[in-house]
């Protein structure tokens, strides 16, 4: 369908076809990344779901203090993709992976690798709230509770600054002995941000995390990436193209398990090397 | 299809507009809604079941409920006067309709005499009931005829506290004011009217309403007493038996350890020697304030009058004017004197006689013998040989030898009534009211202090009378210490099962063993149960190893198990150090672990009941042939029932397990939770109203069942309870009541099964209750955990 597009973009219509040919494509990767100070390295990561292969060949590095968002049609990987980083994927028994990820450095796919110390360097937000069943302030402690930390004034202010960073202290100040479950959807997943920081993670990933929320929540969860940038590297996975563009500094493009393109939003948003890209952003297929 | 559909629209758009008659066609084109398609006859079909099953339990539910809550309620006594001159008084226990005419009751049909009986009143003799014969009199007219069921009492007078009295053969009703009905301690309740009331040997009233002030006066303080007495004997007297026996028990463990030559023995001796006399004189005193409380007791005397016209004996007897005897069965002669009285002939004779005269023995009767028709006394005294049977409340054939003037062949219908009094004391007198004087709130005072009484009190005669403290306590002791040993294994197992064990054949079958386990019938539990618990594993425990291991073999035993533990210590520690766990060398190492703790935890096992070492914890008790855990007891019964209740915890935890959100776990993953972490501090918390729900559906399976706890532990009777004040207040080893095999018992095993009746249902609403309410807890627990996990909405 693509195939006769304009010379500037001839070489990259032929990618969607080979994509559905089966065969091995390079993903476009724009030279301002080169850069970046990076905080999470991915290179040549292939993952199979028993048979079916989710992820081709994924090469790329996360940007230090910024946020970079996953885009790209249901199905095309970006969730794997984030839950490969911190191996949520082990707990499925089929998942068998190639490949190496480095967070600062440290290999995350290594026999000697302790899951459990790897996870707690890494902040998880889910599509869809999940406080546990306990209170508030227990809910956002609760990864230093795993680690046996004990001391009253510790897990206080803890949970005080990550409540405040996640812009949810106000509001929840005065209950916090309450059940994480007696919030509003937003406040929900406002204190599961909370609680994804208050272990000062090294990355912060995020699986569509305002996807089950309305406008007015989605803003304040926007603002609150905007302002968590700089202290935390955010990896956002969104369907929202929108938002992609408002809350990320960097912007990847994934297509049926493959890195598209990378780039700065900017230019991924207004002169996208690959006409592919162009597609999806304005609409015209995904 | 569609040019159908279509010409059916237009239709329908016509038939709105057009004539009636244009309509008539078209309304028989678009049929009505089909029965089917709406599916309203399913409707019926489900809702007729769901209303049939409703009403089955409902039923059974009121049947229960009216007849458990309506026992105590105190009824009226009434006093009827039967056709023949017999006077029966009682509270109407039930009444029933029944076929007079019925030829399966007519066992008097063979009899010449009843062809040959030609009035309706005489009628012919029965053997057994006299009032069948009447009943058999109306059957012509009525065809069904109503009886009722008195509760006459005074079961050591008349045999049977119960009679059923048809109500054709009444001739007249009425309420006695003073009819008292007192419950006693023994022989079961009393009927009859206040006749004096006696303190200190003396008479100090005697209408009924003085008597009846008087005992109201007095009734508390001996009641009171009554109580005071039975602390002493139970609490003080029972804890100076159970250091007497426990210094017995000592001597005897020392005699058997040491032999009776040690010195360890002579000192056991002289302790007990020790512990006998300040025993004795602890009884002593004790006893002394028991007849301090029995003397002030004792003072107290009720006299109550409890005459009636007894059932009428028919004999046809036959006299011999040389030795005229008289050959009856008595019903149930005794007390003072019974008078026998021929109705519808021409003798009454006064007997005198002490109720227990000995066989054949010398007994004077004095015979008072006069013309019923004519009202003349033929014969006022004589006197008469009991020659033999025994005049005793069993009421024996009795052959009398009359020496008086008698006409020959005389038929005879002999009745007695009897005219007695009966003094008792007021001790034994657990309550009495007046029965027809009651107002509504005496009689709802009466009604929660029976409440009260059948709630705390020991049952007595044959658990037929009293109330039910130990089954209750036995049940609820049994079922506690069930949840306690079941729930923790039963959500272990669960845990594994869900969260550890991966999906395959064995897991299956485990699953499928467990469900299983569910289906055997609880009587197999309960020989389980007795085979193992009580014999193997009891008798052990009181005895030691059967079969002890030479020592050299333990040690050396011993010795191996220390060099195994530190090499599946050490594979334990190389297992887990190793993190790939798709290495070939790695899984090997694993299946090596787990063989070496397997084989740990035999040797352990062996060592264990081939201890050389061991030699019971209750050697003595063994020896004397008092088992102390080698028989049925608490601990065994709840273990029995554990087991049979295991399967509901599983499945329940399992279902509370699996209906945890994967998206908590794995937000507890992600946060760097350890698996354990993530099951104890999420998955547990949010699966516990599951786990709670299977833990109450578990007990109440549990409180219900009798069959298996007949063979490990339950008994009819429990002297003593299985949790007490005294060291080591919960017994495991002793026996229990427990409320299902209380009805059991008391409905099918007594021998008054009428007048335990009231019992049986009062038991099993009892019962019903508390699994009930337990069953309730269990859903407000629930919805409270639920409500704490539940969702918000926005």
């Amino acid at each position: 369908m693509n195939a006769q597009i304009t010379d500037g973009h001839a070489t990259v219509s032929g990618k969607l076809d080979a994509i559905a040919r089966g065969e091995a494509v390079d993903s476009a990767t724009h030279p301002a990344l080169a850069d970046e100070p990076c905080v999470l390295d991915i290179e040549r990561f292939n993952l199979w779901y028993a048979q079916v292969q989710a992820l081709y060949d994924v090469t790329m590095r996360i940007a230090r203090g910024k946020v970079t968002a996953l885009i790209g049609p249901s199905g095309c990987g970006k969730s794997t993709l984030l839950r490969s980083v911190n191996r949520l994927n082990d707990l499925i028994d089929i998942a068998t992976t190639t490949g190496q990820m480095y967070l600062s450095g440290d290999p995350i796919y290594h026999p000697a690798v302790d899951v459990i110390e790897l996870r707690k360097r890494m902040g998880m937000v889910f599509q869809k709230s999940n406080p546990f069943p306990m209170s508030i302030y227990e809910n956002v402690v609760y990864s230093l509770r795993i680690d046996g930390e004990r001391k009253r004034s510790v897990l206080d202010a803890v949970c005080e600054k990550s409540l405040r960073a996640a812009a949810l202290w106000d509001e929840v100040k005065d209950r916090l002995r309450e059940s994480g479950l007696s919030l509003s959807g937003g406040q929900q997943q406002r204190l599961c941000i909370a609680r994804a920081i208050a272990a000062e993670p090294e990355v912060l990933l995020m699986d569509e995390p305002c996807s089950a929320l309305d406008p007015l929540a989605t803003s304040k969860i926007e603002d609150l990436i905007q302002e968590l940038k700089g202290d935390y590297s955010v990896l956002i996975v969104t369907h929202n193209m929108q938002q992609a563009s408002r809350v990320s500094d960097y912007t990847a493009f994934m297509y049926l398990g493959r890195l598209i393109e990378y780039g700065p939003t900017v230019d991924m948003f207004t002169k996208p090397q690959l006409r592919e890209t162009e597609d999806y952003i304005t609409g015209r297929f995904g | 299809m569609t040019t159908v559909s279509r010409q059916c629209n237009q239709d329908r758009g016509s038939a709105r507009a057009t004539p009636p008659a244009v309509s008539g066609t078209t309304r028989r084109k678009r049929r009505g809604p089909s029965l089917t398609a709406h599916g309203e006859p399913m409707v019926w079909l489900i809702g007729g079941g769901l209303a049939i099953c409703s009403c089955m339990i409902l039923a059974l539910l009121a049947l229960v409920v009216f007849n458990g809550a309506a026992t105590f309620w105190p009824r009226a006594i009434v006093e009827l006067t039967i056709a023949d001159g017999q006077v029966v008084m009682g509270p109407v226990a039930r009444g029933e309709y029944f076929e007079a005419g019925a030829p399966a009751e007519a066992d008097v049909v063979d009899d010449p005499a009843s062809e040959a009986a030609p009035a309706p009143a005489a009628a012919s003799p029965a053997p057994d009931d006299e009032l069948v014969t009447e009943e058999h009199a109306e059957a012509g007219v009525l065809g069904l005829v109503r009886r009722d069921l008195i509760q006459v009492g005074n079961r050591e007078l008349f045999g049977t506290p119960f009679q059923w009295v048809s109500r054709a053969s009444v001739e007249s009703e009425r309420l006695p004011q003073w009819a008292i009905f007192v419950e006693r301690r023994t022989w079961g309740p009393m009927v009859g009217t206040p006749a004096a009331f006696i303190i200190d040997g003396e008479e100090v009233a005697s209408t009924p309403a003085e008597v009846w002030a008087m005992f109201e006066q007095h009734h508390p303080a001996v009641r009171q007493r009554h109580a005071q007495r039975r602390v002493l004997e139970r609490v003080d007297s029972g804890g100076v038996n159970d250091r007497e026996e426990a210094a017995r028990l000592n001597l005897v463990q020392t005699r058997l350890r040491y032999g009776t030559d040690s010195d360890a023995y002579a000192a056991a001796m002289q302790e007990l020697e020790e512990v006998r006399a300040w025993a004795q004189q602890r009884h002593a005193e004790i006893r002394e304030q028991i007849d301090l409380l029995n003397d002030q007791n004792d003072r107290y005397r009720l006299v109550t009058d409890t005459s009636r016209v007894e059932a009428v004996e028919q004999e046809s007897v036959a006299w011999t004017q040389a030795t005229p005897t008289l050959q009856a069965d008595l019903p149930t002669p005794g007390g003072d004197f019974a008078r026998w009285r021929v109705v519808d002939g021409s003798l009454s004779i006064r007997i005198e006689a002490e109720p227990e005269a000995e066989d054949n023995g010398e007994a004077t009767l004095i015979l008072a013998a006069h013309d019923d028709g004519a009202g003349t006394l033929v014969q006022t005294a004589g006197s008469a040989r009991l020659v033999s049977g025994v005049l005793d409340r069993r009421g024996n054939r009795v052959t009398l030898e009359v020496d008086a003037d008698l006409p020959a062949n005389l038929p005879v219908l002999a009745s007695y009534d009897m005219q007695q009094q009966r003094e008792l004391g007021l001790d034994q007198i657990v309550r009495a009211y007046p029965a027809n004087q009651l107002t509504l709130t005496r009689k709802a005072g009466i009604y929660l202090d029976r409440w009260w009484e059948f709630l705390t009190e020991r049952p007595r005669e044959a658990n037929t009378e009293g109330g039910v403290l130990p089954p209750i306590v036995g049940t609820v002791t049994m079922t506690l210490l069930m949840c306690f040993l079941v729930v923790p294994f039963g959500v272990l197992a669960a845990l594994y099962l869900r969260e550890y064990a991966k999906a395959g054949p064995i897991v299956s079958a485990v699953r499928i063993a467990v469900n299983n386990l569910a289906g055997v019938p609880s009587i197999v539990f309960g020989v389980f149960g007795l085979g193992f618990f009580c014999y193997i594993v009891g008798d052990f425990i009181d005895s030691g190893p059967t079969h002890a291991a030479p020592n050299y073999q333990w040690i050396t035993a011993l010795a191996a198990l220390v060099l195994v533990t530190l090499v599946a210590a050490g594979a334990t520690m190389l297992r887990l150090r190793a993190t790939d766990d798709r290495q070939w060398s790695v899984r090997m190492l694993g299946y090596v672990t787990t063989g070496l703790w397997i084989v740990v935890a035999g040797v352990v096992l062996w060592l264990v009941i081939r201890n050389p070492f061991f030699g019971g914890f209750f050697p003595a008790q063994a020896a004397e042939g008092t088992p102390v855990f080698n028989k049925g007891g608490v601990l065994w019964a709840s273990l029995t029932l554990a087991l049979l209740t295991l399967p509901v915890v599983i499945v329940a935890t399992e279902e509370a397990l699996a209906a945890v959100p994967g998206s908590m776990r794995e937000g507890s993953y992600a946060c760097g939770a350890s698996k354990w972490q993530t099951i104890r501090r999420i998955v547990l918390p949010r699966a516990m109203p599951g786990i709670m729900t299977g833990m109450i559906l578990a007990m109440a399976r549990g409180a219900g069942e009798v069959a298996p706890l007949m063979l490990v532990g339950a008994v009819t009777m429990a002297q003593e309870l299985p949790v007490s004040g005294s060291a080591p207040f919960l017994h495991l080893d002793r026996s229990f009541m427990h409320l299902g095999f209380h009805i059991y018992d008391v409905g099918f095993q007594s021998p008054d099964s009428e007048g335990a009746k009231p019992m049986v249902y009062t038991t099993t609403l009892l019962l019903i209750g508390i699994i009930a309410m337990l069953n309730v807890s269990a859903f407000f627990l629930r919805t409270r955990l639920r409500r704490r996990f539940a969702e918000a909405q926005f």
